[in-house]
């Protein structure tokens, strides 16, 4: 593997300087005109050559041709093409401009805007963040990890659930991104809403599979979003006003294209409302907040800084009192990220960034009681900080070859779960575990090589590290992209890629609670470890804006982590007494297949815009001691998953938008009939223990929930006042009232027949919101 | 504590649930006869129990605590057979071992009928070999003088998966001549393997075992249960299952060798070792 490697870096670099003709370097940033935000991912077209590059997270780009004139045509979905000729002599620093196009049709010929069919990156999904803004949703809060489940091979575990299941994988597969840093528990309020403010976001991008190898660390999927940069030449702001959130963005220069900020914030408003309702001797409420903050300075042409963050918590509080006794209980857990990146370019064709990285997120429990002259605290926290250390180089040596290589060193510091039990009285526990450090590295480099017009390639080779308690893991992880053009808008897309994971998540529910914890590999417990191959045909029909793709995918995952049979993880350990439950004791490992297929037709812009997504999977799990060894379907096996999502702009006034998605119901275990387990006795072996008395499941996850299906729809009014713009949205969840199932239980009614109940969470909920620009 | 989860669940749940009866379809399940006996060459009578099991989501007037009278349950060795019949006072079917002998390393045959129609068979076989080298020791505690440590040493057999089980009993001697037993033992409701352990040593030590002799504490017992794989199966099962009622733990899916039916025949050798102080 290694001998592959080297001859495929040699033969890079072979192709790369091999001919004699002087070549120069047109390089530089594309920014989005009147903001200065720089824009990844943007198409630069060379239409002599048949080639081209696209702008790299930063919004760099470097191409390096054979002296004489040039043509370039810049182009971004959402934004005015641009077309500009040069005579290329000399090095050029060409920094590039796009005005948006306020939606209307693109208006470049189909060659020279980005084609998913040209892209050799396939099982990706990006949505543009004007479309999540007029998606409908739950109460009205806009949410990009709800957009992401209404595309194909993305699901929703369950009703209102942000978290999400990607290819078969688990919540605990994805990994969330953020600014380059790790979001451990993305969630708010028990999984409903997520963390991530579309209002502070440039971009979002979700890889399901053939992953480049600059991603490794989780078995299923790559979340990675963008937070924008802030407005470099005006203070611009936006504001909501919601059901249950305000929020509120400001971005504007420090020192006019040198340096801007951007904070967003958002909170939730019951707990102030319901306050003064409250008798005084019963306080209860909670709240939510988040924050993203992000400076950005230019230094000079060469260099540029970042400084990002995102702080958010959540807090539920019940406080009472009454004679002589009065008890405090609260429950609070919450992320911080920080990010400091300095970009820096070398020369004109290799640009590199330098991250240094916090994260952090903690979930703390706290309750205080005292009677009389009595008094007892209990207090218990867990979480997992990270401090990491991120080096990355793009080089583009010529436009056939992108080459990225770096490294990435991360320290994690776990405290699976600490516990300090005080009281008047002889109860002083202390049931501190001392933190676990564990560290986890990455060494990578690909290479998205042209290597005709008919093929492109990405290779790519990773080779990960985790170290925990002196044991070392070190695992190598090829990645491999093919595409091969059948026609100029039609191609054939392969892939393979093996991932390894260090971190595992502890979840009673799956449905992101925050009493989740993450958990490092251990001598026991080995890393998890999937390879999936992909296969797909993708096609752009470029005169309509819309792109179609369809891809098969097989996904098998080694060490995966289950639960033993009436194990609980609500919280490792009972505080009440203090004894601690060895994680490890409760997890077992097993393995996992996934396999599928997805349908997507996407239309990304334009006066009808949306997409239809379809997936058809199979996801069984196998353990050797979970349902005595036999394969049985996962919880959130799935076998249709059908998203129709519709965004019409009627007039430049109002804008409709709908959406309904199906899938079929969730595999659970349910019991079908009691009966008296008798156990032996070793005391007197002519008797038998009886009276526990166990329930017949059948096999595991045999039955099926009842299928889920929903409509939202929305309608938004736009209306330009003087000095902004305000939109005002009317929006329907759950249009038909559906009754979706959120869980069942049995009701015993005697000695009669019991009764299955299902409980259904959201009915038909109307929201409205206002929203202000400026 | 109590609180926190019921802020917990309550909240999570918002005010907007709602409730129903569920429209799935539950295919229509009949009450199964519920088996459970084990068998060991050292004991003087052999039984087995027939239960039923009680259908939830069906009328039924089954108790799954009452036994079944009528059944007929019949055990075999391949080649001999025998009819067990139903004791009334203790409530199961028996058969004394001296008219149909068991033997370590042999495999049994059980099979049960009811006049209902309903019938369930089931096979097992008997370890063949036990431990011979179990021994036990009790250090006396520095803090409680009458309470001590019991340690419990026994060689695993060599190139064979083997089940455990083990019991340490406080005998507790009336004035007179019989045993009165004290069942002392927090190993009596866990089941464990020889996984990574083939052939070593394996030791078990209980801490806080009585050594009162004023109050008639004078000898202590190790019993070990080596039980074959329906045995160790059914029980830790059974045991992870009895996890109080958690609503958050995981289903727990009983184990059952009983073809047709629920419940375990099992086998297993018991090696005892008595020691007084």
């Amino acid at each position: 593997m290694q001998r592959f490697f080297l001859c495929l870096i040699s033969l890079c670099f072979f192709t790369g300087t091999a001919q004699t003709t002087t070549k120069y370097t047109i390089s530089g940033y594309v920014t989005e005109k009147g903001s200065k935000e720089n824009l990844p991912g943007v198409n630069i077209y060379l239409p002599k050559l048949k080639s081209g590059t696209t702008t790299n997270n930063y919004g760099f780009y470097s191409l390096t041709l054979a002296a004489d004139s040039v043509e370039l045509i810049y182009s971004f979905v959402g934004y005015q093409a641009k077309q500009i000729k040069l005579m290329l002599n000399k090095n050029i620093s060409l920094n590039m401009e796009l005005s948006t196009t306020e939606l209307q049709e693109v208006v470049i010929s189909a060659e020279q805007q980005k084609r998913i069919s040209d892209e050799v990156q396939m099982s990706t999904v990006d949505i543009p963040i004007e479309q999540i803004k007029q998606i409908p949703a739950l109460l009205g809060e806009k949410d990009v990890l709800k957009v992401l489940q209404l595309m194909p091979g993305v699901q929703k575990g369950s009703e209102g659930s942000s978290g999400f299941y990607v290819r078969g994988g688990g919540p605990d597969q994805n990994l969330i991104i953020l600014d380059d840093a790790t979001v451990y528990n993305a969630y708010h309020l028990f999984g409903f809403f997520s963390l991530f403010n579309g209002d502070a976001l440039k971009s979002v991008e979700l890889t399901k599979g053939g992953f480049p190898a600059r991603y490794g660390g989780r078995l299923s999927s790559v979340l990675e979003m963008q937070m924008k940069d802030g407005n470099k030449e005006q203070i611009h702001g936006e504001a909501g006003i919601g059901l249950i959130s305000s929020r509120l963005t400001l971005e504007g220069p420090i020192k006019k294209d040198k340096c801007s900020f951007l904070v967003s914030g958002r909170r939730t408003y019951i707990d102030a409302l319901v306050y003064p309702y409250l008798p005084n001797d019963q306080k209860a409420g909670y709240y939510f907040y988040d924050l993203n903050a992000k400076v950005n300075y230019v230094i000079n042409d060469k260099n540029r800084l970042y400084l990002s963050g995102y702080f958010g918590k959540d807090k539920f509080y019940a406080n009472s009192s009454y004679d002589q006794a009065s008890d405090k209980a609260s429950l609070a857990w919450g992320n911080a990220t920080t990010t400091f990146r300095w970009n820096h370019l070398f020369n004109e064709k290799i640009f590199s960034n330098t991250s240094i990285i916090f994260t952090n997120y903690k979930l703390q429990l706290n309750y205080d009681e005292k009677a009389n002259n009595d008094w007892f605290s209990l207090k218990y926290y867990s979480g997992i900080r990270d401090v990491s250390a991120k080096f990355n180089i793009d080089y583009m040596p010529t436009p056939k070859h992108f080459i990225r290589t770096g490294f990435m060193l991360t320290q994690h510091h776990f405290t699976p779960s600490a516990t300090v039990i005080k009281g008047s009285g002889d109860m002083d526990l202390q049931g501190k575990i001392t933190g676990i450090d564990a560290l986890e590295n990455g060494i990578f480099i690909e290479d998205d090589w042209r290597i005709s017009t008919r093929w492109r390639a990405n290779f790519g080779f990773r080779l990960s590290h985790f170290y925990n308690n002196k044991k070392n893991y070190v695992n190598p992880e090829p990645r491999v992209a093919l595409r091969y053009l059948l026609k100029d808008d039609l191609s054939l897309k392969a892939s393979f890629a093996t991932m390894n994971q260090y971190l595992h998540l502890l979840s009673n529910t799956g449905i992101g609670l925050p009493t989740d914890l993450w958990v490092p590999a251990t001598n026991t417990i080995k890393p998890q470890n999937s390879n999936q191959v992909a296969l797909g045909v993708a096609k752009d029909l470029t005169d309509k804006g819309i792109t179609i793709s369809v891809e098969g995918y097989y996904k098998k995952m080694k060490n995966v982590l289950g639960y033993k049979e009436g194990a609980s993880f609500l919280i490792v350990g009972d505080p009440e007494n203090g004894t601690e439950v060895k994680w490890e004791d409760n997890v077992t490992s097993g393995q996992g297949w996934s396999y599928g297929a997805e349908f997507l037709l996407q239309k990304k812009v334009g006066k009808f815009s949306g997409w239809i997504g379809y997936t058809l999977s199979w996801t069984q799990l196998q353990f050797d001691s979970l349902n005595f060894g036999k394969k049985y379907y996962a919880r959130y096996d799935r076998r249709h998953d059908l998203s129709l999502v519709g965004i019409y702009k009627i007039s430049d006034h109002i804008t409709l938008s709908a959406t309904w998605v199906y899938g079929t119901g969730n595999a659970i275990t349910l019991p079908t009939a009691t009966f008296d387990a008798g156990t032996h006795n070793t005391g007197n072996t002519n008797y038998f223990n009886s009276g526990y008395y166990m329930n017949d499941y059948g096999d595991k996850n045999s039955f099926r929930m009842a299928a889920y299906h929903r409509m939202d729809i929305g309608i938004q009014f736009h209306k330009k006042l003087k000095r902004c713009e305000r939109t005002f949205e009317l929006s329907f969840y759950n249009l038909y009232n559906r009754k979706n199932p959120f869980y069942y239980y049995i009701q015993e009614s005697g000695a009669g027949k019991s009764k299955l109940m299902q409980v259904s969470l959201f009915p038909i909920l109307p929201s409205v919101s206002w929203n202000y620009k400026f | 504590m109590k609180k926190i989860q019921f802020i917990l669940i309550v909240s999570s749940l918002l005010i907007f649930s709602c409730e129903k009866e569920a429209t799935i379809k539950i295919p229509k399940v009949d009450p199964k006869l519920v088996v459970s006996s084990f068998i060991s060459p050292g004991d003087t009578i052999i039984y087995v129990t027939v239960k039923k099991s009680k259908p939830i989501f069906e009328d039924s007037n089954v108790n799954t605590a009452d036994p079944i009278t009528n059944a007929s349950v019949v055990l075999s060795d391949g080649t001999a057979s025998a009819a067990l019949s139903f004791d009334s006072f203790v409530g199961k079917y028996k058969i004394a071992a001296t008219a149909f002998p068991l033997i370590a390393g042999k495999t049994y045959y059980l099979s049960v009928s009811t006049p209902d129609g309903k019938s369930v068979s089931a096979e097992t076989t008997i370890p063949a070999n036990a431990p011979a080298d179990l021994d036990l020791a009790l250090t006396p505690g520095t803090t409680n003088a009458l309470e001590g440590t019991v340690a419990v040493n026994w060689t695993d057999r060599i190139n064979e998966k083997n089940y455990y089980r083990l019991s340490i009993v406080s005998l507790q001697y009336n004035t007179g001549s019989a045993d009165t037993i004290q069942s002392w033992s927090n190993y009596d409701s866990k089941v464990f393997t020889d996984n990574n352990h083939d052939g070593h040593q394996m030791s078990s030590e209980e801490t806080g075992v009585p050594i009162n002799i004023s109050n008639g504490y004078k000898a202590f017992e190790a019993r070990l249960i080596c039980c074959n794989v329906d045995y160790y199966l059914y029980h830790n099962s059974v045991f992870n299952g009895n996890n109080g009622g958690n609503p958050f733990a995981e289903p727990t899916l009983i184990y059952s060798n009983i073809k047709g039916g629920l419940g375990v025949f099992s086998a297993y050798l018991k090696v005892k070792k008595r020691k007084t102080y």
